[in-house]
């Protein structure tokens, strides 16, 4: 069964009491709480996930409670629970969508260790990964919406998990997080995609949630072989530059933002040798996504030099 | 006193009960277990006693996981033992690791699966200076505390305030005696440094087994608050049943627990890992140690407020016996470690600055 | 004063070209090399040698002199090794 299957009513009735549990990719969530907003996230955001039978088993047991204030005036807010630990402080009742992301994602960063965790999103085609890493503001998840609505499988927006013992990248194909200019833009390209509800006023500014495609969520049981690693910029104005970046530097920046490169060990080691090895590595500088795009349908796992030769063809 | 065992007091005091659990009590198994930081622990238990099959899939991950964070605890200890070789390399005093520390340099299987990196070292009093400076030529410095806690660390404490490495940000606590020299009881480091034996291969030492015992004995009941619970007991069962192996080590053990003063922690360590545990201790043993305990009502209220304070956090944060219990151990804790009137300036000067600072946040 | 004779912990190693990136087991650390400092722990992995047998190798495939300041250099290159903990004296 999957979340599309419960009515609005039942959903919210169930989130509420006992809580609902959703199957997502390597994880299961237990989720309860009876904060409308989530509710409502996780009707429009994940209704093609799998909920499964309240079993009490989940890898995850979360809750999200609206804090009561004796003064009318404080506005009411929402607290994030993990079992009896209550790690952040509370944020605005608008933003209670957002935060189940963005706790969802603390969870599996701290809990997945059995998994090489970077800070990166990954799309996949006819099985080979592109690993698009960059820090908050880089464009990664406007360039992962952008390549998944041209057709690219979403693996994930945030967190590329690589799982040792195949160097693969598990997928969790969950709703991708934009900021500001970036829902706008996105919507452009294509104005039939469905977003959860748009929050102002976060500490990142206006925060959304794309939802992720059906076919995504249907194959998040199938792992990818990374085969590209592409180090996006945003720029505002100029043309598209994609260089190939050396492997050196790619390995230690995704040692440095990694969550858990260094508890690995040299399991992490020997995983982001492995990654790094089999990947083409660029940067990429741009300002129109059209172009970018076309470079991307461009990438053949066969090919090495065509991609690198056909960004110098378009600089020129 | 029978002891209502739930099912991660069960799992560590009978391993093969969880071959029953079903997957829901896994489920809570796990969840229970995490908050102790005992997960890795439990997994190597379950391995040891060829029960692993018997672990269902979504339980194994989470061990397994924890089981890496502890690998690398072990890995940053270690590192960090080195360092502190390296940093003392020319200050010619003996150096005896504690704890954590001691237990991994020692390759004693007490020190599979726990969760410690910071480093714990034992030194002559007149020689904590020279120590101090030498870690601080190496990168250590003093963690920034108020000098209202400085002093309290120099004048009441045994140890000086922690030392964290500037760029590793992990922690050194140099000691000059085990317990709070104006605490009730006061084992003599002289005799504890005097036993310590060398760890091969380094210039290090760590006590002698009894020692040992009786350190991790009275820093679980006279020092702690049994904050880490079931962590502490866990620990001196594993150190009873490797050291308990050689029959010599508990006639040792009793006669050195009289001999520096720590017979009344000890007396609650064979006491409560037996209870609560099962650990195998020699009947003799536990009847020898019934002249140490307290005075009645102690025994029973202790009895209540270790199996409360022991009880599993409820997983949904509503206030508990068991935090009121661990209240009261805390309390204690304090009380055995100053003498009364300082105890309540200090408790309050606490109370006063937690208010202050929850107001200005 | 007894001349220290310097050796490398557990190192496993991982280059692309020029690149040179080494993951030091005890410590848990990965590093990016320079050359010469990447030649340097080959040449100690190998063998345990003295800044001065160290600077007279390092120079010989240079095919440079191995002059005072050379010597300087490489003992300087010895000294952050050191704190790195990618070297170790022998004891």
């Amino acid at each position: 069964m999957q979340i599309a299957h419960l009515s609005p009513t039942q959903l919210i009735e169930r989130i509420k009491d006992p809580g609902i549990y959703i199957e997502t990719g390597p994880f299961t969530i237990h989720l309860q709480t009876a904060v409308a907003h989530i509710a409502e996230g996780i009707r429009l955001l994940y209704e093609d996930f799998p909920i499964l039978e309240n079993s009490g088993v989940a890898d995850f047991h979360i809750s999200f409670i609206r804090t009561r204030s004796l003064r009318p005036w404080v506005r009411p807010e929402v607290r994030f629970r993990l079992d009896s630990e209550s790690p952040f402080a509370p944020l605005p009742l608008e933003q209670a969508f957002p935060m189940f992301e963005w706790c969802f994602n603390w969870c599996i960063s701290r809990h997945a260790n059995q998994y090489l965790v970077i800070h990166a999103a990954a799309v996949e085609r006819d099985g080979y990964a592109t690993i698009l890493p960059g820090p908050p503001g880089s464009g990664k998840s406007t360039l992962c919406a952008a390549l998944v609505i041209r057709g690219w499988r979403l693996l994930t927006d945030e967190l590329t998990l690589v799982a040792p013992a195949t160097n693969m990248i598990a997928a969790l194909s969950r709703p991708i997080a934009l900021k500001n200019r970036s829902i706008d833009v996105i919507r452009s390209i294509d104005p039939q995609t469905a977003f959860g509800p748009i929050c102002q006023d976060t500490a990142k500014g206006a925060v959304g949630h794309m939802r992720p495609p059906t076919e995504s969520v249907l194959h998040v049981g199938d792992p990818a072989l990374p085969r590209w690693i592409v180090f996006p910029t945003y720029k505002t104005k100029g043309a598209m530059n994609a260089r190939p970046m050396s492997k050196g530097q790619t390995f230690m920046w995704f040692a440095r933002s990694s969550f858990n490169y260094t508890l690995l060990g040299l399991t992490g080691f020997e995983v982001l040798s492995n990654l790094v090895d089999r990947a083409d590595c660029f940067t990429l500088e741009y300002s129109n996504l059209h172009d970018v795009i076309e470079w991307f349908d461009g990438f053949d796992p066969r090919e090495l030099a065509a991609a690198a030769n056909s960004a110098h063809a378009s600089q020129a | 006193m029978q002891v209502k065992r739930d099912v991660l007091i069960q799992s560590f005091a009978r391993p093969d009960s969880v071959v029953s659990l079903t997957p829901f009590a896994w489920d809570m198994l796990v969840r229970c277990t995490r908050p102790h930081t005992l997960l890795a622990r439990l997994l190597i238990l379950l391995d040891e006693h060829q029960l692993s099959d018997k672990i269902p899939a979504f339980a194994r991950r989470h061990l397994e996981s924890a089981r890496i964070v502890a690998n690398n605890e072990e890995r940053v200890l270690r590192w960090e033992v080195n360092r502190i070789q390296r940093a003392l390399r020319d200050v010619d005093i003996p150096i005896v690791l504690l704890k954590g520390a001691a237990y991994v340099l020692a390759n004693l299987p007490v020190a599979r699966g726990r969760l410690s990196s910071d480093v714990d070292i034992l030194v002559p009093k007149d020689q904590l200076r020279v120590v101090e400076e030498a870690l601080c030529r190496y990168g250590w410095e003093a963690v920034k505390l108020e000098s209202y806690d400085q002093l309290y660390y120099r004048t009441w404490s045994h140890e000086l305030p922690p030392l964290r490495h500037r760029d590793r940000k992990t922690i050194v606590d140099v000691h000059h005696t085990i317990l709070p020299p104006t605490g009730r009881l006061r084992p003599d480091p002289e005799k504890l440094l005097e036993a310590a034996l060398p760890l091969d291969g380094t210039r290090l030492k760590v006590l002698a087994p009894a020692d040992m015992v009786l350190h991790s004995a009275a820093h679980a009941f006279q020092d702690g608050d049994l904050r880490r619970g079931l962590r502490d007991l866990v620990d001196l069962d594993d150190l009873f049943r490797y050291f308990g192996s050689d029959p010599t080590f508990w006639d040792t053990l009793t006669l050195r627990a009289e001999k520096i003063d720590l017979a009344r922690p000890l007396y609650y360590a064979l006491h409560f890992t037996h209870l609560v545990l099962d650990t195998p201790i020699p009947e003799r043993i536990l009847q020898t140690s019934w002249r140490w305990r307290p005075i009645w009502p102690l025994p029973a209220v202790m009895d209540m407020l270790v199996t409360g304070a022991l009880a599993s956090r409820p997983l949904d944060a509503s206030k508990s016996m068991g935090s009121f219990f661990r209240w009261l151990l805390y309390v204690r804790s304090h009380w055995l470690r100053m003498p009364p009137w300082p105890l309540v300036k200090h408790l309050l000067y606490k109370a006063i600055t937690r208010g202050r600072r929850k107001k200005s946040s | 004063m007894r001349v220290l004779s310097w050796t490398t912990p557990r190192l496993v190693w991982k280059s692309w070209g020029e690149e040179v990136i080494v993951f030091n087991v005890a410590s848990g650390n990965t590093h990016l090399l320079s050359p010469v400092a990447a030649q340097a722990l080959r040449i100690l992995e190998q063998n345990p040698a003295t800044i001065f047998e160290l600077s007279n190798k390092l120079a010989g495939s240079a095919s440079v002199d191995a002059d005072e300041e050379f010597i300087e250099h490489v003992e300087k290159l010895i000294t952050n090794l050191d704190e790195l903990g990618l070297v170790e004296p022998v004891s």
